[in-house]
């Protein structure tokens, strides 16, 4: 399809030439052609998934040491084996604030599993939404050039109760993931260089921005109250300049690469089609490439990938699965989403086909970043990339333990190849001495981000549920 | 694909893995040493008793776009509310059917999930791409080409580009552009060779709304009148053209209201009634008065998702089918378009009638003959000693159950929230932890159930009001359907709930229903969610005595729905808003 039979200087991809991107383009940094930046650029790229996994197929079969292709054999994670050298799985790490009612906030389990987990913050009354930022948010407020939002995606069907959050932008602000592929890309249109038509797009986007910049300047003329003050400055500091500087790894080749084929088809499609069923599977790997692509282009350094929402799921029906529940019914293991009836038998089978999917979609995202250059590698290993579960167990909506796996060492901050036990006393289903929080601090500093004083993150979240510091078992 | 699907004690899905979740939950006790009532533990929430009533609170079926509020406004004075609020979803699509005069155009469908507080990124993006959408639309569809053009162009077509500009401008702002505005446009227009392919007239028209449809000015319904009377700020006549137009229609002024507007004759009372009792004979207001009980009866919002996703056990319940559930919000909200618009009859006539809206797959719920029906919802008169009003419709009993049994919480929890505006919390840490008790000798109906679990006193404190609201309703099942039995035991549907502060006994669900269309807390929270909805800010200061007007004017049975919305947009208050707070 994507005929590319020249390699330019700027065509910095790795066996472009007639080579079909998925089959996974690997082997030595010499295929690399794009220079490496001068200092690394460090990414973080979260992945979080609803309704637990199935914990008894989901972890490399040993408890702590390296990761190897046979310790991932017949699990979940197996798709990721050609990586086995640059996982990090931390084990026994428990949500803080706690579920099961251990702290004292609303919600059920999955409000909390959905709201607190990329926060570590309590949830609040009215809505159950978290009281503070997602780590992506402050993530990219130190790394985005002008601190811009992170990229958040929803695969699947927006909704606007708490169930359908992962990040937060700030104290019960939610943040809603883009569910339609084509929105994502539509940021590069005409912005790619080299591409048709690049500079009559950008002027007819400044156009727009000088229109908006002076309608918003004009209400501010008006007296206004400090929160309708806030409201327009807010406006204003989301109307940006066309960015003309794109970086060069940002060419045709890069989107003709990472073979973009279908995205066309989502252009005006409603977010309700879009969040269908029927769509996931292809815009999950849509999206997996657009946030390659996003990195490559290097119009944001931070980005959050939410499949589907808590309490809630596809029912899987493609890549050879069949399944007769979706997933929230699946993770209860009686087909239901309510309690009644005995387990399904076999049933866990069906919740290790979904596990194993979105592994095949995180090892999507680690072959994508794999094809660009980092400073000294690939872009994969200057950045993070973790894969995060709403709960551990599904059907008990548990909160210890949980399912974590991290590829990047965010240019060598981040132990590589090994299963680390966290908990305080080797006990992985530990419900203290071991919270997210300090993980989520962890990853932080693993990709520079600083706080707004410009220091090294001391603690992320709400520090009365959470602890002070990071998992330094985990740091190289 | 349910998001709140069905739970026990507070419907959430947790909720519902009841056996799993205790035995967790004992076994964890053991080993924290937690005591016996620890599934309710933690601090009382507040709000259950008392607090009632028209103040404040975040429930309003209005305050979606979240303005202002604070609580701590004086008696008399009109609350601080934003002089910039943006377009709601609904707002939004209405006013670009509007616009366009093509009712087919739901462009909200592509934006992100409605928000609170300032833009956001994703926000801005959306509306960014649908105004480029749009702009392309709008120009290769000749129905909306030809109804927004108002000449055809001559020579380099800037003649006629200034008067789209003066005249869809106008439109799209609510009000006549600027000529800072009109020169700021025309200048876009003339740089169309730079920004598009052909640099055509038609090119550069889809230019001019693409950057029409992103405006700020488009996109928030700015007050910028700064006319001082008494302590407050009279609106100019193109404002209150927009507030009567978002309040009565939920979208844009049409010609007359401009026209009004613009000959200053939005000003007496007399003048706003007359636009009013026009305005509500539209279809526009039907739409609005749908939009309006979609959130009074939250389809809409945060629990909007408990009419439509949800599973009834098949086999229990062989007469409902999937296929069943969108009617339910059709047939309620076609019932109330019937109270309102073709009954014309007030709060007591929506809480009594006996008319319904059925179809084949419906029918069979209510006891009806479904081969007698079409799938199209036809009207049908209800034995009135089992049906009375909006409450004992299926659509209502039917989504707030569980999938095997009644759910008197959720259906009490609805009724004292919403339709008595009291403020319940959310539940203590644990509450869902807590397991409906099993069946036994002695405890066997899905009341008694209920009851033994929500009996210890941490739970009692919320449920001894909550519940009893949602008992009158035991006896329509899990589908809605009648029932005598439970369980194999009588259904008992008497009780004393609390109105307010009242207490209140009933002898079963007509009885109840009938109270509740009586009771004036129903009737200062109907108001209140009114007002707010009309005013677009949560209810405080002035508004509160409006509310209480209102209310006793609800309690003649003769007063209208319809005189109730005339009423709200005739006050002082309507035509002015508050000055900023330094």
């Amino acid at each position: 399809m994507n005929k590319k039979t020249q390699t330019t200087r700027r065509n910095f991809l790795r066996g472009v030439g007639g080579v079909a991107l998925g089959i996974p383009l690997l082997g030595s940094l010499a295929g690399r052609v794009l220079a490496a930046p001068a200092s690394p650029i460090k990414r973080l790229i979260i992945l979080f998934t609803p309704n637990g996994v199935n914990m008894d197929r989901f972890f490399p079969s040993v408890d702590s040491g390296a990761i190897t292709a046979a310790s991932l054999q017949g699990r979940a994670l197996e798709p990721m084996s050609s990586f086995a050298d640059r996982l990090l799985v931390p084990r026994g790490i428990h949500m803080a604030p706690r579920g099961f009612g251990w702290d004292d906030i609303p919600g059920d389990d999955h409000m909390k599993g959905m709201a607190c987990k990329l926060t570590a913050q309590p949830t609040t009354d009215p809505d159950i939404f978290a009281a503070g930022e997602s780590v992506d948010f402050a993530a990219a407020r130190s790394l985005n050039i002008g601190g811009k939002a992170p990229l958040v995606i929803q695969v699947g069907r927006n909704g606007n109760n708490v169930l359908n959050y992962c990040s937060y932008a700030g104290p019960g602000t939610p943040y809603a993931g883009e569910n339609n592929p084509y929105n994502v890309y539509r940021a590069f249109t005409g912005l790619i260089a080299g591409s048709e038509g690049d500079d009559r797009v950008m002027k007819r986007g400044q156009s727009m921005v000088d229109l908006v910049r002076d309608d918003l300047n004009e209400l501010k003329r008006t007296p206004m109250s400090s929160e309708d003050t806030k409201l327009l400055d807010d406006w204003l500091a989301l109307v940006r300049d066309v960015e003309t500087g794109m970086s060069s790894a940002c060419s045709p080749d890069t989107v003709a690469a990472l073979n973009l084929n279908g995205v066309d088809r989502y252009d005006m499609m409603d977010s309700n089609t879009v969040g269908s069923d029927g769509e996931f599977n292809e815009v999950a790997r849509l999206m997996m490439k657009l946030t390659a692509l996003t990195m490559a282009c290097d119009v944001n350094r931070v980005a959050t990938i939410q499949f589907s929402s808590g309490a809630s799921g596809p029912t899987f029906r493609w890549d050879g699965m069949n399944h007769e529940f979706n997933h929230h019914q699946l993770s209860h293991r009686n087909g239901r989403d309510d309690a009644e009836g005995g387990d399904i038998f076999g049933i866990e089978d069906f919740i290790t086909e979904v596990d194993t999917y979105y592994a095949n979609r995180m090892n999507d995202i680690l072959t994508y970043l794999e094809m660009f250059n980092g400073s000294s590698g690939s872009m994969l290993d200057d950045s993070v990339v973790m894969w995060i579960s709403e709960l551990s167990d599904g059907k008990a909506h548990d909160f210890r333990n949980l399912p974590i796996v991290i590829a990047g060492s965010g240019g060598g901050y981040l132990r590589q190849g090994q299963v680390i036990n966290c908990s305080k006393d080797s006990n992985l289903m530990n419900q203290d001495g071991s919270p997210h929080n300090r993980l989520l601090t962890t990853l932080l500093n693993a990709v520079g981000a600083t706080n707004d004083s410009g220091q090294p993150y001391s603690g992320f979240g709400d520090l009365s549920y959470g602890e002070q510091g990071e998992f330094d078992q985990i740091k190289a | 694909m349910g998001q709140t699907p069905n739970g026990a004690a507070h419907s959430s899905p947790s909720h519902l893995d009841t056996k799993q979740a205790g035995r967790l939950f004992r076994r964890h006790q053991r080993w924290l040493g937690i005591g016996a009532l620890a599934a309710c533990v933690a601090a009382l929430p507040l709000g259950c008793k008392g607090e009632v009533g028209a103040a404040g609170g975040s429930d309003g079926a209005g305050s979606s776009t979240g303005n202002g509020g604070s609580g701590t406004v004086a008696p008399n004075a009109i609350p601080q509310a934003s002089r910039i609020p943006r377009l709601n979803h609904e707002q939004y699509d209405n006013t670009i059917q509007d616009l366009f005069n093509a009712p087919q155009l739901t462009p909200s469908n592509s934006l992100p999930p409605e928000a609170v507080g300032s833009m956001d990124d994703r926000a801005w993006t959306g509306y960014k791409d649908s105004a480029s959408t749009l702009a392309k639309t709008a120009i290769s569809t000749p129905a909306i080409h030809d109804f927004i053009l108002p000449c055809t162009p001559t020579g380099d077509g800037a003649a006629c580009a200034s008067q789209f500009i003066s005249t869809f401008g106008a439109r799209a702002f609510r009000r006549p552009l600027t000529s800072a505005e009109q020169t700021r446009f025309e200048a876009l227009y003339a740089k169309r060779a730079e920004t598009t392919v052909s640099g055509s007239f038609d090119e550069g028209v889809e230019v001019l709304l693409e950057g029409f449809l992103q405006s700020p000015s488009f996109l928030s319904r700015a007050e910028l009148s700064t006319e001082r009377v008494g302590d407050n700020i009279r609106l100019n006549g193109y404002e209150l053209a927009s507030r009567l137009s978002y309040a009565l229609w939920d979208s844009m002024p049409d010609q007359a209201l401009f026209d009004a507007a613009a000959k200053n004759e939005l000003s007496t009372e007399e003048q706003i009634r007359a636009q009013a009792l026009r305005m509500l004979k539209e279809p526009r207001a039907r739409d609005m008065v749908r939009t309006f009980h979609e959130r009074y009866l939250r389809m809409e919002g945060t629990e909007g998702g408990r009419w439509t996703d949800f599973v009834r056990d098949e086999a229990l319940f062989p007469a409902f089918k999937p296929e069943t559930i969108p009617y339910l919000k059709e047939e309620t909200l076609r019932y109330v378009d019937y109270i309102v618009f073709e009954k014309q009859a007030g709060f007591q006539g929506l809480l009594t009638d006996n008319t319904a809206f059925v179809n084949n797959l419906t029918a069979p719920l209510y006891g009806l003959d479904g081969s007698a029906y079409t799938t199209e919802l036809t009207k049908a008169t209800l034995d009135p000693k089992q049906r009375a009003g909006l409450f004992t419709r299926v659509g209502f009993l039917a989504s707030h159950a569980q999938v095997v049994r009644t759910s008197p919480i959720l259906r009490g929890a609805l009724i004292q929230k919403y339709v008595l505006c009291r403020k319940i919390g959310s539940p203590p840490a644990g509450a869902e932890m807590t397991p409906l008790p099993e069946v036994t000798d002695d405890i066997v109906t899905t009341r008694q159930r209920v009851t033994l679990q929500t009996s210890p006193d941490e739970c009692n404190f919320c449920h001894s009001v909550i519940n009893p609201t949602g008992f009158p309703f035991e006896h329509y099942n899990a589908v809605g359907s009648w029932q005598d039995m439970d369980t194999g035991k009588l259904v008992d549907s008497t009780g004393t709930a609390m109105f307010g502060e009242r207490e209140v006994s009933y002898e079963g669900p007509i009885d109840f229903s009938k109270a509740l269309g009586d009771a004036p807390e129903a009737h200062s929270c109907y108001a209140k969610n009114w007002v707010e909805f009309a005013f677009g800010r949560r209810a405080d200061g002035i508004d509160l005595k409006i509310i209480d007007n209102l209310a006793k004017k609800m309690q003649s049975p003769d007063y209208k729905i319809l005189d109730l919305l005339v009423d709200i947009v005739i006050t002082d208050t309507f035509k002015s808003r508050a000055p900023e707070a330094p």
